[in-house]
């Protein structure tokens, strides 16, 4: 079956909170426009993470179809977004933890550097160096990371994805970012 | 060995994370999306008043009826077929924690023991004016092996409290700092005493405290070591394995499994991985032997002699050995990491048998070998435990939305 893709600004004066009331009675093209709307950040955050394209998307997916079976019971509808993320950043840890935290190094194009203008080499380095260490750490060091750093949630949004306080949210922050350094300290010294 | 050093700023981690997250979702993802979601059905809540619409009262009261026939007939065979079924009895009971009421703040943890073979709980404590957020969504309850306590972690892996079985009593525990977050707990045989990895790699300390929290003895642990991790205690009770550099692919020294004698004498070094990558080592119920995961499998490690055997060869995690040390059981990953399932070797490397497939993991006996629990991942936040014979047969499942031990 092909599915048809309609994009949220397909259903013209519906606020998202409407899409998600009509999702939960299952309308699909309110969820799809949900989709739509989410995807995109959604599978960013996933790859980030994860650390390569087919995890993420897998997470991605998974997420969506868990968020899809659990709709009805969603009570605060204005919250969609935060639900979903938890759901997501929920996913991605489980996948790392169940992962026994095998390192693996991606192969993608994201990291394919032959073609780098040596201008930037210095910064491509680095970035590759920092990638690198960020895949030493654990699940829940990498989610806070790309919360803040990535997608700049504040810090009430990242407690309510991480199921944790606020004060413990800026604790973990200064512990990730430690953890990042010390990570990255031991990639300088390993050879390669 | 070159050296490459560079400042920590903000500004490379965004730009790494940015890089890392790639430009723009893959082609066909949202319309795989839709697709899935329009053949996967949602749960539907019955609504009383759209039966009135729809059907007359004498109809209803007729589907009430039949419902009822329904489930006295099915209660029947129920009953006949659990008289008839194996009954996962295991030699002991699980125990599991809960919050109760879910979904409020605050609310309760409860801890309860739990018959495998009915599914009957007793509650055994209960921790009230909890915030839920403070806990993660995922506890656990871990048994001491003679059962008379237990200890209770939050979903980072800290432990929060040590139940009192015979008591029926918890002693809360301040979130701790345990280093790298899952499994940074062992207890001791004798389940008298527990010990815990605590601070950063290189500052680490194994924390010995008894079963009322009080702190015993801080054992330093060389510092040249790092990614410390999987404490251990020897079934002697006389030392606690840890792992170090783990998840490390190329380092300056290769994986090691270091025995910390519990009286404070030098640690010694007990397996010296010159490459792989090992994931976990954990001692034979006698104390002879090592079995320990790499990335390229499972080994075993006779102590008296250091001689290795080779017993599986695969993407195999998460090893626990049979109560009697012939087996061991443990999670494959399959090639594409999309499914786990459980799996039971002889700790020769004969007999391998898988026992599950789709996203199991966790493997843990049953007192008396004859079965394992494992958690299964229905697809949201918390798995749940299911049981399933040693031997293979239809899994069992055991609670919802709970992590067991046995």
């Amino acid at each position: 079956m092909q599915p048809l893709v309609i994009p949220a600004n397909a259903l013209p004066g519906q606020t998202e909170a409407e899409l998600v009331r009509r999702a939960a009675r299952g309308d699909n093209a309110a969820f799809e426009a949900l989709v739509a709307a989410h995807a995109d950040r959604a599978f960013r955050t996933a790859r980030a993470i994860l650390g390569n394209e087919p995890d993420a998307r897998d997470a991605t997916q998974d997420a969506f179809i868990s968020a899809w079976r659990e709709l009805p019971r969603l009570r605060e509808v204005n919250q969609f977004e935060a639900w979903l993320r938890r759901i997501l950043v929920n996913g991605c840890r489980s996948r790392l933890r169940v992962r026994g935290r095998v390192r693996e190094i991606p192969m993608d194009g994201a990291f394919d550097r032959s073609g780098a203008d040596p201008l930037i080499a210095d910064q491509v380095v680095d970035t590759d160096m920092l990638a690198r260490a960020f895949d030493r750490l654990v699940a829940d060091t990498r989610a806070i990371l790309v919360l803040h750093y990535l997608l700049h949630e504040p810090v009430a949004a990242i407690a309510s994805a991480m199921a944790i306080p606020a004060g413990t949210v800026k604790w973990r922050l200064h512990r990730a970012r430690e953890a990042l350094e010390r990570a990255l300290l031991a990639e300088g010294e390993d050879p390669r | 060995m070159t050296t490459h050093r560079i400042a920590l700023t903000d500004e490379l981690i965004e730009r790494m994370l940015a890089e890392r997250s790639g430009s723009r979702i893959p082609a066909g993802l949202v319309g795989a999306i839709v697709s899935k979601s329009a053949v996967t059905p949602q749960p539907r809540s019955i609504r009383l008043p759209g039966l009135s619409w729809n059907l007359r009262p004498g109809f209803v009261w007729l589907l009430v009826a039949l419902a009822l026939a329904l489930v006295v007939i099915g209660g029947a065979i129920a009953g006949a077929s659990r008289r008839t079924a194996v009954s996962p009895d295991g030699g002991g009971p699980m125990i599991a924690a809960q919050f109760y009421p879910a979904g409020r703040s605050p609310t309760s943890i409860r801890v309860f023991e739990l018959d495998p073979a009915t599914g009957e709980r007793l509650p055994l404590v209960e921790l009230p004016g909890v915030d839920p957020s403070s806990f993660g969504v995922s506890m656990r309850a871990v048994w001491a092996r003679d059962h008379g306590h237990a200890l209770l972690f939050d979903d980072f892996g800290r432990p929060r409290g040590i139940v009192d079985v015979a008591h029926h009593s918890l002693i809360a525990l301040s979130p701790a700092d345990v280093a790298n977050g899952d499994d940074q707990v062992t207890w001791s045989p004798a389940g008298d005493r527990f010990a815990w990895l605590n601070g950063p790699a290189g500052r680490s300390t194994l924390v010995i405290s008894d079963v009322t929290g009080r702190e015993l003895r801080r054992l330093a642990l060389p510092t040249d070591l790092s990614d410390l991790t999987q404490p251990s205690w020897s079934p002697d009770g006389s030392a606690i394995l840890v792992v170090t550099a783990y998840g490390c692919v190329v380092c300056p020294r290769g994986p090691r499994a270091i025995a910390v004698p519990v009286d404070g004498s030098p640690s010694r070094t007990l397996l010296d991985e010159t490459s792989g990558n090992v994931t976990r080592a954990v001692w034979s119920p006698d104390g002879s032997s090592l079995a320990y995961s790499t990335s390229g499998g499972i080994s075993t490690m006779t102590l008296a002699d250091g001689r290795r055997t080779v017993v599986t060869s695969g993407a195999d995690i998460q090893l626990a050995w049979s109560p009697d040390g012939r087996r061991i059981a443990f999670t494959r990953l399959n090639a594409d990491a999309e499914r786990t399932g459980i799996f039971v070797v002889d700790s020769d490397g004969s007999n391998l048998t898988q026992l599950t497939d789709g996203a199991d993991d966790t493997p843990i006996w049953s007192p008396d070998g004859s079965w394992l629990a494992f958690n299964r991942d229905q697809g949201i936040i918390e798995p749940s435990a299911w049981v399933i014979p040693r031997t293979g047969g239809e899994p069992r499942l055991v609670v919802e939305s709970a992590r067991a031990d046995w």
